[in-house]
């Protein structure tokens, strides 16, 4: 189920009435209620994949009650690889099989050996990297005695297929959303309304600026040899802003779903295209996916202690293995490669930990430096963008020689309807400007101080700016294929 | 069952004390008011400039129509036909679709019969043919081809606003419908200008059915655009054949309504490369159709007549040819009524 869809408006105020008129006084029935309703979501995509959600919350459900009891740190070692064993396997089976079929045919066929295999074309399970990773999180901390196991089932299984962040995140903790399960929870005016502002506010970011610029920038991608390296540099500005429209906006609907349900999800984005350095922007971008990454991956591997070759590999492997984890492609690969190569200068030099705080903080208007900053570091991660976007590997260097030749210095052309075009890039403007106003806040429409009236004025408008600007075709959310 | 119903009444007592959440619910519904205004809004303000279809949806029922694909829909022009056969009770609209949502067919025919005035008895039906509409992708069942047609699944031919064609067959938000209102007629004031590119084309859709095409008549340019059409249709002969299915629907179209009027064939004129394509791929074209010939009042082959015409693409008429095709239509049929 989609959530900008009809199926997803009907749906919500459905489980909303339950949750807070039928099952109000009872822990046991909301968390039955959420689990019901999240394999209702999930299934609505494709009920045969709920066997793997349901495997893997038993799985590590009984994972973690068995570590607390075993203190025989051989066994508990083996539990804990049982569950990365089994959840990795899943997820190497489902999304890396067909990739790595194919790699081994290539690499025999560069020594000349031809071997006939065919892949598999295995259906990729939507949101498997999502929810694998959510509940991973918990066998380790649960190894890690971090996090006290649970003996509630019922919330173990809420908090593994909670349905507003099941299938593209945030990817929660098991210490922040497992607690929130827990115990018992009252309707609260201020955070359901906070939670209709980011709600609505996802909306625009994904039906106005995402999918507006979807439009095209496959228009552009499509046709890259027709068209000047400025207008394919304007392409690749514009996937920027589709990927950020796209995979924040979802964000920000999970989140503001779940604040219905009186239930707190982390902030997964804050501002990343303000960021003044690439280490700012992985502070900010993908938030809960990077911090798991450095929990678990990152900090187990030395971090950035030890000597520079340490440091360097650390850092190779952490942006490989995430570019991986986005696509079993190459593309992914040297995306993260190449984000790898911006962060390690910073890192070298010590300069990864700057700009802690928010662009130009306690003024509008940043110094001419921030503002170089701010441009050069989006300019490295849209030109990385492009490896993202493009089919294959091959496109995206065709696409970036492109891109830097001498035609960059001209005026872009109008991709055509051009009226079209032009309130794309105005609504672009608009958007901007709102975030860097709101930049100290969570989320755009964060304007519970103002007064009533012009919150009211200001909803309203958003509400005509989606329904007039929107694009209402169903269209998927690009991380649900990761 | 009763432990439930107590659980209901508990908390029916929470939706009337729970002031938070009884705010809560005021102010959504007052927020999703405002959603529903704003589209009841949009949908009263859907016209020709909303899409190719949208009027052929919301127009009242009709005694006399034009019936075909794209080709009527472009080169037939209801004020004009009407116009030529001099007889003011003949008051044509165009219900001509695309190749894709109108071959003859039982969606186009359930929707011809929702669209005339069932009191009718002395309307005027002028069927367009061609080859294709006969024809079927051999790769699809009937059934598929049938489920993409704009027509497909739409009950309402008549309401306006038609909220059964806006929700089902616009697949944009229903602000598109104001954009549309704003953005054609600043690009009709600009149309002299029209630039070389397929996409710099528009259309608005007149109150009679007829599609106005604006594009550039740039000859190259409309050169390219017919070498690329020919070559579609090129392909289109390989994919597709002749269907018994759907002239056996063109049959059953022509005897219904007979019913309701006098009922005319025409086959419009096309590009003569786009002639020859077609002759190839269905020379016993006239056989096929000699059944609905026969139970019609006439037929009018263009592809028999001296080709003066101007095209778009080699397929579809410019709008000036159009009135031409249009006015000999209408002196044809008005030689036919005087008789």
């Amino acid at each position: 189920m989609l959530f900008n869809s009809v199926d997803f408006a009907i749906f919500l105020p459905v489980v909303f009435v339950l949750y807070w008129f039928v099952f109000s006084n009872s822990l046991k029935y909301q968390n039955l209620l959420i689990v019901a309703s999240s394999y209702m979501f999930y299934g609505w995509w494709d009920w045969r994949f709920l066997g793997l959600i349901v495997f893997s919350t038993v799985l590590d459900f009984y994972i973690g009650k068995t570590l607390a009891k075993t203190t025989h740190e051989r066994n508990r070692k083996l539990l804990l690889y049982t569950s990365v064993g089994v959840n990795l396997g899943f997820l190497g089976i489902f999304k890396y099989c067909d990739f790595f079929i194919l790699g081994f045919i290539d690499a025999f066929s560069v020594f000349g050996v031809d071997i006939s295999a065919e892949s598999l074309n295995i259906v990729l399970p939507v949101g498997i990297s999502f929810y694998t990773f959510q509940t991973l999180s918990y066998s380790i901390d649960v190894y890690r005695r971090k996090l006290k196991h649970t003996e509630d089932f019922m919330a173990f299984s809420a908090f593994v297929c909670f349905f507003p962040q099941l299938v593209a995140g945030p990817i929660e903790r098991a210490k922040n959303l497992l607690p929130q399960f827990l115990k018992a929870r009252k309707f609260n005016y201020e955070q359901a309304a906070d939670g209709m502002r980011q709600i609505l506010w996802g909306l625009f970011k994904k039906v106005v600026v995402a999918d507006n610029c979807a439009v095209f920038v496959n228009q552009i991608f499509d046709n890259p040899d027709s068209l000047s390296g400025s207008t394919l540099f304007l392409g690749a500005v514009l996937f920027a802003f589709q990927i950020y429209g796209d995979f924040s906006g979802y964000s920000d609907i999970a989140i503001g779903t779940s604040r219905l349900f009186n239930i707190n999800l982390k902030q997964n984005f804050a501002y990343p295209y303000f960021s003044r350095n690439i280490g700012e922007f992985w502070r900010r971008w993908h938030i809960s996916l990077s911090t798991w990454f450095r929990d678990y991956l990152y900090i187990p591997l030395g971090g950035s202690k030890g000597g520079a070759w340490n440091k360097i590999r650390n850092v190779f492997v952490i942006f490989l293995v995430s570019g991986l984890w986005h696509g079993a492609s190459w593309n992914f690969v040297v995306w993260g490669g190449l984000n790898a190569l911006y962060f390690l200068p910073l890192m070298l030099t010590k300069n990864n930990r700057n700009h802690l705080n928010i662009a130009a903080e306690g003024g509008g208007v940043p110094t001419f430096k921030e503002f170089m900053s701010i441009g050069v570091t989006f300019f490295l991660t849209t030109t990385a963008w492009v490896f993202f976007r493009a089919d294959s590997l091959t496109e995206a260097i065709h696409y970036l020689h492109l891109m830097f030749s001498y035609s960059f210095f001209t005026m872009p052309s109008f991709i055509t309807p051009k009226a079209f075009m032009l309130y794309t890039i105005l609504l672009i403007c608009v958007f901007v400007a709102v975030e860097w106003v709101q930049r100290d806040k969570k989320f755009g429409l964060s304007i519970e101080n103002l007064n009533r009236p012009l919150r009211w004025v200001i909803y309203t408008i958003t509400i005509g700016v989606i329904i007039t600007f929107g694009q209402f075709g169903e269209s998927e959310f690009i991380y649900f294929q990761f | 069952m009763l432990s439930l119903h107590l659980v209901s009444l508990e908390n029916l007592n929470l939706f009337i004390f729970n002031s938070d959440l009884k705010l809560f619910i005021q102010h959504i519904i007052f927020f999703s008011s405002i959603v529903v205004l704003l589209h009841l809004g949009l949908a009263c303000i859907a016209d020709g400039t909303t899409d190719d279809y949208y009027l052929k949806f919301s127009s009242p029922k009709q005694s006399s129509l034009i019936l075909g694909t794209s080709r009527a829909k472009q080169g037939v022009i209801p004020s004009v036909l009407s116009a030529s056969v001099e007889n003011q009770d003949l008051q044509f609209f165009n219900f001509s679709f695309t190749l894709k949502s109108s071959p003859f067919g039982l969606v186009y025919y359930n929707a011809i019969k929702q669209k005339i005035d069932p009191e009718t008895k002395d309307g005027c039906f002028i069927v367009t043919v061609d080859p294709w509409s006969i024809s079927e992708k051999l790769a699809d069942s009937t059934k598929t081809t049938d489920s993409l047609s704009v027509l497909y699944g739409v009950s309402d031919f008549t309401s306006k606003p038609n909220f059964n064609y806006l929700y089902k067959q616009f697949p944009h938000g229903w602000g598109r419908i104001l954009l549309n209102r704003i953005e054609k007629p600043i690009l009709k004031y600009y149309s002299g200008q029209l630039n070389t590119s397929v996409t710099g084309s528009f259309s608005v859709l007149d109150r009679d059915g007829w599609l106005d095409v604006y594009t550039s008549l740039d000859s190259s340019f409309v050169k390219s655009k017919e070498e690329k059409r020919f070559e579609t249709y090129r392909e289109k002969s390989m994919e597709r054949a002749g269907s018994r299915h759907r002239t056996q629907y063109l049959d059953t179209l022509v005897d219904f309504l007979n019913i309701h009027g006098d009922v005319y064939l025409v086959r419009l004129p096309v590009h003569k490369k786009m002639l020859v394509i077609e002759q190839q791929y269905m020379p016993d074209f006239h056989e096929k159709i000699s059944k609905s010939i026969s139970m019609s009042k006439g037929y009018l082959d263009f592809s028999t007549l001296p080709n003066e015409y101007s095209y778009t693409d080699g397929n579809h008429l410019t709008k000036y040819s159009a009135e031409d095709v249009s006015k000999k239509i209408g002196r044809w049929i008005h030689e036919f009524e005087s008789e």
